[in-house]
């Protein structure tokens, strides 16, 4: 297996993708997911492996590269190293740069890697029992993922749902399958395959972020210098001084980052507060204590490997990178789901091998990364945003060479600005795109099977559990909320009698 | 040892200073009342263009072809109208957002917007490399004062020769030649 991947069109793409995901993580603005989805169209011109190995590559190379904007110029590269951003920038302000970026940058692969094990260890497992689901069981594990996608967004909870109802509507346009029926296409043959998720990906992370970057001044780019050797042992030091804040971190961001819906930032702002919550320094937090830089890092990186286990377990990507991958796997003919760990073991071996030899490389790419930053930080940022455009609309075009996919994109693009205008999750659109299908298809095949009954969907113990806590997840909030005023309510009244 | 000198931002405006009226009404009420005519144009859009087509039925227990669309339509339309009576009766959870930077150039997205249509919309006719270069050197003198027009267009120049390189000779993908021929 190895030897596979010692293949020079692995390894040199792969390692490409991992220098372009810390160009693209270390350019405040440009997220981890911009970066997969710019560089998704050139991956169908690799060779499968090679394809997933660059993706791969770039998702955790970004995440990490998003701390170094976040220590210079607190800026976050990507939303998950906003909660690395307060204490790493406070250190870098006392002096303590190169170790801070150092130690971000040991914790990233070592949180990683505790993510990668997890991975490995939890799928098998995972997929033996996902072997016994049904249609119905994966209709609910969709319609779950995607209510929690949109509950857990940053934001009010009623746009994320909104978001991934309109994703789950835009993904509906094209041929039907099952019924042999156009659906919203008006008769444009160009439709009859789908809007395309790539294009749309490109649109609402490059092309508007483009659009939004241009209406606000940018910062001054700080003079860096950097000495490698002194700062190494210092950023060592500080991780030996917090093995279980690394382990606990690193945990909790995998657990989270299975979770459909909350990424790595959410796992980032959760290490961080229970590490707050846990630690002896509490009132440090937030003016430079290292232990508000370590949880935070470990656990946004484990959090990309977590991602992937309902991923590849259930074709049920848990973020934007993974459904991007999950869509992209699709066209790879690498069908996600249980049946991957038996007919596919290979394929999947390799997989986790890459995910493993990219947490060690990270580490001497991160460290080109950091010093590179030092040249690129000197680019000018209006060069950068044309170049996004540029790679927007010819990344559009690569996937079939059809000028409608960059129309598409554009317009994307525009929908992204209009949900930044009224504070509108993505996450939740682009997994109600990717899941759509999954959702069609089964619940269809589930009522087929069951001669139209809709009673099946909820027959089977599994089924109804996956229902119960959908509508618990939807409806508990709000629920919560009624129950505490009507407490509140009759609590009332009591203390102003009991008052003199 | 890094010697990072901090970042200053040039953005000073105070935050939720967007919530400025137009005609009596806030802000957050007109951004809610814009959800629920968005939301609600795009559900009864979905609703009329899948209605009174007779969908083949290939499978007996088969719901067809319109009832997911449907569904996700009826979900925004009721979470449309929602906020826009929430927004309304001016509950704050629904219509106003918390804080939201605001932009230092207002003008500046949609000077990018247009360019990059224009842009869109020209370079499968002229030619992608005319075009990409026209549109970088566009880009950089309408969004920054620090360009000149000779270092404009060399960087234009190298931008577009870089991708041209990557994409037809690297990657073997043919870019739109257009009427000029590159």
């Amino acid at each position: 297996m190895w030897h596979e991947l010692a293949r020079p069109e692995i390894w040199v793409p792969w390692l490409l993708g991992m220098a372009f995901g810390i160009l693209v993580g270390s350019t405040p603005g440009l997220t981890a997911t911009m970066a997969v989805a710019i560089l998704l169209p050139v991956t169908f011109h690799l060779p499968a492996m090679a394809g997933l190995a660059v993706i791969l590559g770039v998702s955790f190379t970004a995440i990490f590269a998003g701390d170094i904007p976040a220590t210079l110029l607190r800026i976050p590269g990507t939303p998950a190293s906003a909660a690395a951003t307060l204490d790493a920038y406070e250190l870098q302000r006392q002096g303590h740069g190169a170790p801070v970026l150092l130690t971000n940058l040991f914790c990233s692969a070592i949180g990683g890697l505790v993510g990668v094990g997890l991975l490995a260890l939890l799928a098998p497992q995972l997929a033996r029992w996902a072997l016994r689901f049904s249609s119905f069981e994966y209709f609910w594990l969709g319609v779950f993922g995607l209510s929690l996608s949109a509950v857990l967004t940053p934001g009010q909870a009623w746009k994320g749902m909104a978001a991934a109802a309109l994703g789950v509507l835009a993904s509906t346009v094209g041929w039907d399958e099952v019924a042999a029926v156009e659906r919203y296409t008006w008769g444009r043959t160009e439709l009859f395959g789908g809007l395309g998720f790539i294009p749309a990906m490109i649109g609402l992370f490059g092309l508007a972020e483009v659009f939004r970057s241009a209406s606000h001044r940018l910062a001054r780019r700080p003079d860096a210098r950097l000495e490698i050797r002194s700062a190494s042992s210092r950023a060592l030091r500080t991780v030996l001084a917090h093995p279980r804040l690394i382990l606990q971190s690193s945990l909790l961001g995998t657990l989270i980052g299975a979770l459909p819906g909350a990424g790595a930032d959410v796992a980032a702002w959760v290490s961080y507060g229970l590490a707050k919550r846990l630690s002896r320094r509490a009132q440090q937090f937030g003016q430079g204590c290292w232990e508000g830089v370590v949880a935070p890092t470990s656990a946004n990186n484990a959090a990309v490997a977590g991602a992937w286990i309902p991923a590849l377990v259930f074709g049920i990507p848990g973020d934007a990178v993974t459904a991007i991958v999950v869509g992209a796997m699709l066209m790879y003919n690498i069908r996600p789901g249980p049946n991957l760990f038996h007919e596919n073991i290979h394929q999947l071996h390799l997989l986790l091998a890459i995910a493993f030899l990219t947490q060690l490389f990270l580490i001497p790419a991160g460290m080109i990364g950091i010093l590179g930053f030092r040249l690129f930080i000197r680019l000018p940022h209006s060069l950068v945003m044309s170049a996004v455009v540029v790679f927007c609309v010819v990344g559009a075009y690569a996937i079939e060479q059809k000028w409608f996919h960059v129309m598409v994109m554009f317009g994307f693009g525009l929908l992204g600005l209009w949900f930044d205008r009224h504070q509108v999750p993505v996450a939740p659109f682009i997994l109600g795109m990717i899941l759509q299908p999954i959702l069609e298809l089964n619940l269809r095949q589930g009522l087929i099977k069951s001669d139209g009954r809709f009673q099946a969907a909820w027959e089977r113990p599994e089924s109804l559990v996956l229902m119960i806590l959908t509508l618990a997840m939807i409806l508990g909030p709000a629920m919560w909320h009624v129950v505490r005023r009507i407490v509140a309510g009759i609590a009332r009244p009591r203390t102003s009698e009991s008052s003199p | 040892m890094f010697s990072a000198h901090p970042a200053r931002t040039d953005e000073t405006a105070a935050p939720g200073s967007n919530r400025g009226a137009r005609g009596g009404v806030s802000e957050p009420t007109w951004k809610a009342l814009e959800w629920t005519v968005v939301g609600c144009a795009v559900a009864l859009t979905a609703w009329l263009a899948g209605g009174g087509r007779s969908a083949l039925v290939l499978s007996p227990g088969d719901p067809g072809p319109w009832l997911v669309p449907w569904s996700a339509a009826a979900i925004l339309a009721v979470l449309a109208i929602g906020s826009g009576i929430a927004g309304l009766v001016g509950r704050r959870s629904v219509g106003a957002p918390r804080e939201q930077e605001t932009p230092a150039r207002p003008a500046g997205r949609w000077i990018v917007v247009l360019l990059s249509a224009g842009y869109i919309v020209v370079a499968p006719v002229i030619g992608f490399g005319v075009a990409t270069v026209v549109f970088v050197v566009s880009f950089l003198k309408t969004t920054s004062q620090r360009w000149r027009w000779w270092s404009a267009v060399v960087a234009a120049v190298a931008l577009t020769l870089y991708v041209v390189v990557l994409f037809e000779k690297l990657l073997q993908v043919p870019l739109p030649r257009g009427s000029i021929g590159w």
